[in-house]
């Protein structure tokens, strides 16, 4: 293209949307998109587990035959046996499930994999505990700091989605703001992680749609998932996810400096590289 | 009134949707240098300003010449690349990865890493602690306090622990160390940071290492999982992979 035709060009484009952002200035004004940031300002998940929207599937539960205890309540802690009777789980589901019931039954240590320093992907992400969220939100990007192990995902603001994504432990997040909700569309993840605490596998065509808004005053980070994937679920899942504000700042957190093996047990090693990367 | 009270109620949610909406530069008059990054150019050892050798202390020779003789011989790892922990100090800007800087939320500078889940967060305008106050939790990259000077960025960062090299050849420092980064764009596709490095126990005097990066906002930062194949970095001169 010649120099002053991409000059002329340019100039309608910036006119275009000088005058779009003229136009839709007060009714996109009147609503200011959603700010889950701050210098001093991070969520902490509230549970482990998914909430059910009434009335929908149910997300997998533990197992009535078996006492599921948390950390930190008393008892003795157990490892999570996943419930089988779950009507909305493919069979593909029930037998990744009932595998990994059988290895916790059978002693294995079931920590999450967060726990073992993997990434969580997408939606698990916000259901890693303890260690506050934190946002960072321009206008063209989003990104989501959990603290532990300083994982991060990337949100690319008011495009559409690449035409071939290659698979990816946090996929392509792609996001957009409806009134006082963040929307964040995930496509291109890879099926390494899990969608739940209790191991419930998916597979690469897993569509996760997340609506952030904040509730109850600002107190509350309130996530709506939509959890699509025709291989795990027979209707998509829709559960919900709350975290509740802190008044804190992001610092550095190593989740593993070697490999940890508590007491000997066969355990998911760390991630570790057995040869440099450079 | 009630018009009244509406326009004014816009144009104040319209005063607050400015940070996001423009995305860019926060802080008031703050010069943007925010972007994505990417260095041209790998040094495994340190060049140091003015050429030269470090300029060891003999205390800082000695653990130096220790730390070359353990990687070589496997009695020291170097957990940046086994494990992937942080690469700390110095070696951290040398990445041959791209990062990102963001100057949000305000109040801060976050500077995200591809390599290594690294993520430093700088405090704007808020003075950094004595390193009495922070030696009870060290950090791999420190605890980093900023505040703009003109058209830089300048950095102060302290409260080390010992684990990490200043370079991939073991160059050493105690948890006294202190840098100071200053951080500006020396063109519109450019940006600078020239370090300096203040640790009297092992070395004779403060030195400096430039580091100069592009801009390349095209490109997208990925997952960066220790142990699994990353992205071409082979464009980046020096990097050898084994």
């Amino acid at each position: 293209m010649p120099e002053q035709a991409r000059i002329a060009s340019r100039y309608s484009l910036a006119a275009g949307l000088l005058a779009g952002l003229v136009c839709a200035g007060a009714p996109a004004l009147a609503q200011s998109p959603p700010d889950f940031s701050g210098a001093n300002l991070g969520w902490i998940a509230v549970g482990t587990e998914w909430t059910a929207v009434p009335g929908g599937p149910q997300p997998v539960k533990q197992d009535p035959a078996h006492r599921y205890v948390p950390n930190n309540t008393g008892g003795q802690p157990t490892f999570r046996i996943a419930d089988l009777n779950n009507p909305n789980l493919t069979q593909f589901a029930k037998d990744s499930l009932k595998k990994t019931n059988e290895e916790v039954l059978a002693g294995k240590p079931m920590w999450s994999r967060s726990a073992r320093c993997w990434a969580t992907g997408v939606p698990g992400f916000i259901l890693t505990p303890a260690q506050p969220l934190f946002f960072v939100q321009t206008a063209q990007q989003v990104r989501m700091l959990h603290q532990h192990d300083n994982d991060v995902r990337r949100i690319f603001m008011n495009v559409p989605h690449s035409a071939n994504v290659k698979p990816s432990w946090y996929g392509e997040s792609v996001g957009r703001y409806e009134g006082d909700t963040l929307v964040i569309d995930t496509i291109g993840l890879n099926d390494k992680t899990f969608v739940d605490n209790f191991r419930t596998p998916h597979s690469e065509k897993l569509h996760v749609v997340e609506r952030y808004r904040l509730v109850e005053g600002g107190r509350f980070l309130q996530t709506e998932v939509l959890i699509e994937d025709a291989a795990v679920f027979i209707e998509p899942l829709k559960v919900t996810k709350r975290s509740r504000r802190v008044e804190q700042s992001l610092v550095e957190w190593r989740c593993a400096a070697g490999e940890i093996n508590y007491f000997g047990y066969d355990a998911d090693p760390v991630p570790t590289a057995t040869t440099p990367d450079f | 009134m009630d018009d009244r009270r509406i326009n004014s109620r816009s144009v104040l949610v319209a005063v607050f949707a400015l940070p996001i909406l423009a995305g860019g530069a926060y802080g008031q008059g703050a010069p943007d240098i925010s972007g994505t990054y990417w260095a041209t150019q790998y040094n495994a050892k340190i060049q140091i300003v003015g050429g030269g050798d470090l300029p060891l202390t003999p205390k800082g020779k000695a653990a130096y010449d220790k730390n070359v003789a353990g990687l070589k011989d496997g009695s020291i790892t170097d957990d940046a690349r086994k494990y992937c922990t942080p690469d700390g100090p110095v070696r951290n800007l040398a990445t041959p990865y791209p990062f990102e800087i963001f100057q949000a939320p305000p109040g801060q500078i976050t500077i995200i890493h591809e390599l290594n889940h690294q993520i430093r967060v700088v405090a704007l305008d808020k003075p950094a602690p004595k390193y009495e106050e922070l030696v009870a939790f060290p950090y791999y990259n420190g605890h980093a306090y900023g505040k703009f000077e003109g058209d830089t960025l300048v950095v102060t960062t302290l409260g080390f622990n010992e684990k990490t090299f200043l370079d991939a050849t073991g160059a050493p420092h105690t948890d006294e160390l202190v840098t100071t980064e200053r951080i500006r764009r020396t063109s519109p596709t450019e940006l600078e940071v020239v370090v300096t490095v203040h640790d009297p126990d092992y070395y004779t005097r403060d030195w400096q290492a430039r580091f100069v990066y592009k801009l390349r906002n095209e490109v997208r930062l990925e997952d960066y999982v220790c142990g699994e194949p990353h992205r071409d970095i082979t464009s980046v001169a020096g990097v050898r992979r084994p």
